[in-house]
């Protein structure tokens, strides 16, 4: 156990070190308020590692005119049809792609754990605007929900560039609080849908796994695409507490006061059984399952992603 | 338990610290907010209850560090229950002085004293310590200062009893105050059970006193109604064969009761027979003086041709309340008559012209002579003349052929004695030759004072055994002498004024060194003595002089070296046999006191103290009286009160400073333990076990 556990800390030190020489690490990123700002340097910051890649992005194809209406952009006028004809014609292209993206983020109280700079909610919020932003660069709609016990907030997927303000502005009110309920939201959520989609849930998953996990599993069995980014914290995931303390826990308040030093082993076998656990399950149900760590870059994140997104498309 | 320190105990607070922490820590734990306790929860109850244990345990281990680092500045103390008690109350340093001496053998003195004792060792107090001396003659230290009451108090029990010496107290103060001088307490105390009979008090110029701060507590056991005959002093002359004129013996009754006896019976009691018992008249006087003929058997003893050394008796008082002293023994020695032979170099038929006139005066002229003097001219000298004779006085011999001189030379080498007494007939070089190397001096010149002048006697050695009787001034004048060349070695008994040696013994040395006919001193040669003078009146007025007498008396009895047995020792005596008798033939000898007690001597040991009284008798004519010291059974007590003001300090203030006398009180107790070493060891070990488990108890 020990053996394994030094091996993640390997690849999870690697990992940072790579996020450290490409990507933002999440504590600088932390300090950036403006959640658009902060998706924008997440994801310019990994196409520009994307370069080198084979992957190249997408093409937009232009398919066809009609009339300007009022409101349409102007930009997409197209001003030489307009000299031969005197008419006001749009271009239109394929950008409304048929993908359809939910992000559903867990904002119940235990995503609240972390350091202070960032917590998981931070980092899940991060995450979110990231993928949001990069989902509307990519003419995908985007939708947002939202969850604890109930629905909290609900934003429909759409693919507008203005949508992403509406996006952020709901990413950005979520707040950490009460228990969690994820099957709920999920299994309204697989209800709603009448087209192939992706979901993407961000979400500690402490509270009912099991149920979560099977729900996840009946959406992809719906023929969605979905993907799990789990986010721990590093303290969680570690453990590495020196002093007696009392913990807390963030959902039911309960007090547990105990020497970390001397169950940190049993502590760390316990975790290792559950994550074997969600992502064994999450795999044998096609659902795409990325552990996150508060501590490292989205980078894992993002390129999790794309590899959801490029099997959809 | 007790402690050097207890101020450090106050430390023992300091135990609550980890304590303080401990709960402090428990209560107010930093919190953590966190996701899940599911995990937490899950991990194994054994492992947190093994990690309870080690959390007491820690906790336990750093209490006891704190208080075992107090211990050991605390300076415990496990053996000494008392110590409180020698620190706060007035422990007692006491020193017990049991008197031994004979007095204390009269009636029940010596039960009462044993009495006394036991109860003052009774009233000890835990703390305490005392010793126990014994004094007779001398002090004797039984039992050292200690703590220890019971093996004082078995000492006591065991003490020896009283010997039949005086008492003599200085010496055990002295002996006391010096076990004192290193005693714990300050509260310093010496204890005096006796009589005090009146020698306790003694004359001698003591100047002992007692330490300043020391009690004298005086235990006065006499005082008893007593009657009591002693005999203080008796004279028993020395005796001649032949049986003539018996000497009387000469023997001082005293009455030294408290009560005064108006008469008593005195007899005098020898081997050969007894004396008719005369009464002691003690009516007007106390003290009386008898005169009592030895038997009529005893002249017959000595007119018989059995030779005899000794003639010995007693002579007893009759009853009294204290019979100890009722017996006096004697041994007295026959001796044969010293043999005497005068050359005399200048022979006249008046006296006055004769140079032997006056040395034959002063050797025969009293009653009973112990010399027998045989006078020749120097022509008619000759080796046989120096058959059985023991000294040989050259007087004026100044022409001693070669025949003569060897007769001389073998005298002395064979034991004899030779006194050599230079005139006017003497020529320095032919005396030089003839006697330098006997002599061990060389004589220079005949010097006369000029006129009327003359030279007195300045140096004396008084300590010589010729000398030391004649301690008195001299009033000789010497007109003429000869000057005798300083020579290394030898001892000079007299000088002049003028510093020149008048009276010289030739020692080995001195005769080594000096020139002269052959002479080699044999090992048990005699006596050599050169007067540089005359004995008669051509060159002083010594004849003529009181002292003229006992000087030659006393010179040829030096020279002719006589074993001479006193007649009797006092108790306490110490002598060596081997002066008066050949103990060469047996490895040990085995003498007998006259109430049958035996006692060996061995030959490497021949010195004997004699510590009872009777008449102690072995082979070969031995016997030696011992008898009580005059005054040692004298039952009248002195004063006490003379005895404090003799002995105590009237200093009080104490020798040692409280301050001092508590640290020397704390080093003395702390050393045989040195409990905070072993504390102070544990600790160590505590501190390595909570390191140990502290690196493998989670914080």
């Amino acid at each position: 156990m020990k053996t394994e556990r030094a091996d993640r800390n390997t690849d999870r030190s690697s990992s940072s070190n790579t996020g450290r020489s490409t990507f933002i690490d999440p504590a600088i990123l932390a300090s950036l308020d403006n959640l658009e700002l902060r998706a924008r340097v997440v994801v310019e910051g990994f196409l520009a590692g994307l370069h080198k890649s084979p992957k190249r992005g997408f093409s937009v194809e232009f398919t066809d005119y009609r009339h300007y209406v009022r409101g349409d952009d102007l930009r997409h006028v197209d001003w030489k049809l307009y000299g031969r004809t005197d008419k006001l014609y749009i271009r239109q292209y394929e950008d409304e792609t048929n993908v359809r993206s939910f992000v559903v983020i867990d904002s119940s109280a235990s995503m609240a754990c972390g350091e202070q700079a960032m917590t998981k909610m931070d980092y899940a919020k991060t995450l979110a605007s990231a993928l949001a932003y990069f989902m509307i660069q990519q003419r995908d709609a985007v939708g947002l929900i939202a969850y604890d016990e109930v629905v909290n907030d609900y934003v429909p997927a759409k693919a507008r560039k203005q949508h992403l303000l509406t996006l952020l502005r709901s990413i950005h009110r979520l707040q950490a609080a009460r228990h969690t309920n994820s099957v709920k939201p999920l299994q309204e959520l697989a209800a709603s849908l009448r087209q192939r989609s992706q979901i993407v849930l961000i979400s500690d998953m402490l509270s009912d796994e099991v149920e979560t996990i099977r729900t996840l599993r009946q959406l992809r069995a719906m023929g969605n695409e979905v993907i799990v980014f789990h986010v721990l914290d590093e303290q969680e995931l570690g453990f590495a507490f020196n002093e007696s303390s009392a913990f807390v826990d963030l959902e039911t308040g309960e007090r547990y006061l105990t020497t970390p030093g001397a169950i940190r082993d049993s502590y760390l076998e316990n975790l290792q059984l559950y994550l074997d656990y969600c992502r064994s399950q999450c795999q044998r149900g096609g659902v795409d399952y990325c552990l996150l760590n508060t501590a490292q870059p989205l980078d894992r994140a993002l390129a999790a992603y794309l590899s959801s997104r490029s099997r959809l498309s | 338990m007790s402690f050097l320190a207890p101020l450090f105990l106050l430390g023992l607070l300091a135990a609550a610290i980890p304590v303080a922490i401990h709960f402090i820590r428990r209560d107010n734990p930093p919190t953590v907010m966190f996701g899940t306790l599911r995990f937490i929860k899950q991990t194994r109850r054994r492992l947190l209850m093994f990690q309870k244990v080690q959390q007491w345990l820690l906790l336990l281990l750093r209490t006891l560090l704190v208080v075992l680092l107090v211990l050991v500045f605390a300076r415990p103390l496990i053996y000494q229950s008392g110590v409180s008690q020698l620190l706060a109350g007035n422990p007692e340093s006491l020193v017990i002085i049991a008197d031994r001496s004979v007095t204390m053998q009269f009636s029940d003195r010596d039960e009462r004293l044993i009495e006394a004792v036991e109860d003052r060792i009774n009233r000890l107090s835990e703390g305490d310590e005392a010793a126990l001396i014994t004094f007779g003659q001398e002090a004797r230290l039984a039992a050292p200062l200690s703590q220890d009451i019971n093996a004082l108090r078995n000492q006591a029990a065991t003490m020896a009893p009283p010997g039949y010496h005086q008492a003599s107290l200085t010496g055990a103060l002295q002996l006391a105050d010096d076990l004192l001088a290193s005693s714990l307490h300050e509260n310093r105390r010496i204890v005096v059970f006796s009589a005090f009979p009146a020698q306790t008090l003694p004359n001698e110029n003591s100047q002992l006193q007692l330490a300043p701060g020391t009690a004298l507590e005086l235990v006065s056991l006499g005082g008893e109604q007593s009657e009591n005959l002693t005999l203080t002093d008796v004279r028993v002359p020395e005796l001649r064969p032949g049986g003539e004129d018996l000497p009387e013996i000469l023997a001082r009754v005293r009455s030294t009761g408290t009560m005064g006896l108006q008469s008593g019976e005195i007899e005098l009691l020898t081997e050969q027979g007894a004396s008719a018992a005369l009464p002691v008249d003690l009516a007007t006087q106390s003290e009386r003086v008898v005169s009592m003929d030895l038997p009529a058997s005893v002249a017959e003893l000595l007119s018989s041709d059995t030779p005899v050394n000794r003639v010995a008796g007693r002579i007893e008082l009759s009853d009294d309340d204290f019979n100890i002293d009722n017996t006096w023994y004697f041994a007295a020695q026959v001796n044969q008559p010293m043999q005497v032979l005068v050359v005399n170099g200048s022979p006249a038929e008046q006296w006055f012209d004769d140079e032997a006139h006056w040395f034959n005066l002063a050797v025969r002229g009293v009653d009973t002579s112990p010399f027998e003097l045989l006078s020749v001219s120097e022509a008619d000298f000759s080796a046989g003349d120096l058959q059985s004779q023991d000294v040989l006085v050259l007087l004026n011999a100044g022409g001693l052929n070669s025949a003569q001189m060897t007769a001389v030379r073998n005298f002395v080498n064979g034991g004899g004695a030779l006194w050599l007494v230079p005139g006017d007939r003497v020529e320095a070089s032919w005396f030089n030759t003839a006697f330098g190397s006997m002599t061990g001096v060389q004589l220079q010149r005949r010097t006369r004072m000029p006129g009327n002048d003359y030279r007195l006697m300045a140096d004396i050695n008084w300590r010589h055994p010729a000398l030391q009787y004649l301690d008195v001034d001299w009033g000789t004048q010497f007109n003429e002498y000869w000057q005798i060349a300083p020579g290394g070695g030898n001892d000079v008994l007299m000088r002049l004024d003028s510093g020149e040696p008048l009276l010289i013994e030739a020692t080995r040395a001195s005769q080594a060194e000096q020139p002269g006919e052959s002479f080699s001193s044999a090992p048990d040669g005699g006596r050599v003595m050169l007067f540089a003078s005359s004995l008669d009146q051509g060159w002083n007025n010594f004849p003529l002089q009181a002292l003229y007498v006992p000087f030659v008396h006393e010179i040829l009895t030096y020279l002719s070296n006589p074993a001479d047995v006193p007649s009797y020792h006092y108790v306490g005596d110490s002598v060596d046999l081997a002066s008066w008798f050949d103990m060469s033939a047996a490895e040990r000898m085995t003498l007998r006191w006259s109430d049958g007690e035996e006692l060996v001597v061995n030959r490497e040991a021949s010195r004997l103290a004699l510590d009872r009284p009777g008449l102690l008798s072995g082979p070969a004519q031995l016997q030696l009286a011992v008898n009580l010291r005059p005054g040692s059974t004298d039952l009248s007590s002195v004063a006490t009160d003379r005895i404090y003001d003799r002995y105590i300090n009237p200093e009080t203030d104490p020798v040692i400073s409280e301050d001092v006398r508590v640290a020397s009180l704390q080093s003395a107790l702390e050393s045989p333990q040195r409990l905070w070493w072993w504390i102070a060891l544990l600790a160590f070990f505590l501190l390595l076990a909570e390191s140990f488990i502290a690196n493998r108890t989670y914080r």
